[in-house]
């Protein structure tokens, strides 16, 4: 028999019938996988905060300022609370355990993110002026009767340190816009392609 | 899509489909996500299907580049390489005859080829002609009768 290449594909699918896989569940494993990915982005997202918190720790010592360790203590302080709040959201995600309906679950993989993301931007920008506010405190009453030029140590602003305050609705603004420009860039692209792969399956269904 | 969609325009077609996935997947799970993603991608690409080539050969390009375009993705993630033998279960024979055994002989030294070395002779295996095969893979159509002949030779080497 002559054995070229032709003659083996030729031969080899001669007289076959094949099994053509099975496209029903089109969507399940497409739809699982997808948020597996999202899920293991989101515990990324999660399990740094614990090493930016060591980081915030070791910075505020090195500064070397009065009090450092509670100083470090403090600043670290939210990055711990958010990784605890942040593991019992990835819980809640895992647990949206897979059913028999990509559509669903999808439906519901995406109300979830939409309001874990909602969630975690208002406890970013209320954390904010908590800690600010401590800390604000903390100077105010350590440099009282300075101005805020000498506390700085910038020449020509001669206001009195009750003037600190007013850092604390500027930051905490700032802090709103970063936090829903990023809420929005991000949950978008999430829940946008999300959409899309709902918005298939819709069409699929017709 | 459809289930009329599928049953009219991709069944037909789905051992073009099923050749090029086995040459492309590591696993019968493998295989199967590579089938059911050409089988979207043909569906969501089918409004820039104008009728100026085959249906045929427009399954065959969309099926080559999902493949490829996985591969590429797949070679990041570093795919476990699995035993081929397990992909050729989408075959409806029992036990593997001789010329089975030749061809999964043939798809292992495919496998060994370069992803567009591999849509190149699976096209030619496909007896589409050298102007086809330049029109799916986007080439120029000079070149495809010596590279065909290379990957031949290189081929009979690995098959040895």
């Amino acid at each position: 028999m002559n054995k070229s290449i032709e003659n083996i594909w030729k031969n080899g699918y001669a007289k076959k019938h094949f099994m053509i896989p099975n496209i029903e569940k089109l969507y399940n494993q497409k739809s699982i996988s997808y948020v597996e990915k999202k899920i293991i982005e989101f515990k990324w997202e999660v399990f740094i905060l614990i090493p930016a918190a060591v980081l915030s720790f070791l910075f505020t010592n090195w500064l070397g300022n009065d009090n450092a360790i509670y100083w470090g203590i403090i600043v670290s302080f939210p990055g711990i609370v958010w990784f605890f709040i942040g593991k019992t959201q990835l819980k809640s995600l895992i647990k949206l355990d897979y059913q028999s309906s990509s559509y669903d679950y999808l439906v519901a993989i995406k109300t979830k993110l939409i309001s874990i993301r909602k969630f975690n931007r208002n406890l970013v920008v209320s954390s904010c002026p908590t800690l600010l506010f401590l800390m604000l405190i903390y100077t105010y009453y350590k440099q009282v009767g300075k101005t805020i030029g000498e506390i700085l140590g910038v020449d020509g602003l001669n206001y009195p340190t009750i003037n600190l305050f007013l850092l604390l609705p500027i930051f905490t603004l700032l802090l709103a816009i970063v936090a829903q420009i990023h809420f929005k860039t991000v949950t978008r692209k999430t829940t946008a392609e999300i959409s899309i792969l709902i918005c298939e399956i819709e069409e699929l269904r017709k | 899509m459809s289930s009329n969609f599928y049953i009219t325009f991709i069944r037909p077609h789905a051992g073009i489909i099923i050749k090029i996935c086995r040459a492309y997947s590591h696993s019968q799970e493998d295989f199967e996500d590579l089938y059911q993603e050409i089988c979207l991608q043909i569906w969501r690409t089918r409004d820039n299907f104008h009728e100026k080539s085959k249906w045929s050969t427009w399954i065959y390009r969309i099926s080559l580049n999902v493949c490829m375009t996985i591969q590429k993705k797949e070679a990041k993630r570093k795919f476990q390489s699995i035993s081929l033998d397990s992909v050729s279960e989408v075959l409806s024979n029992d036990t593997p005859s001789f010329q089975e055994e030749s061809l999964s002989q043939l798809y292992k030294a495919i496998k060994q080829l370069s992803d567009v070395d591999r849509a190149i002779i699976l096209l030619y295996l496909e007896e589409k002609t050298y102007k086809e095969i330049a029109e799916i893979i986007g080439t120029n159509f000079s070149h495809i009768g010596v590279k065909i002949q290379r990957i031949k030779n290189k081929l009979k080497i690995l098959i040895k």
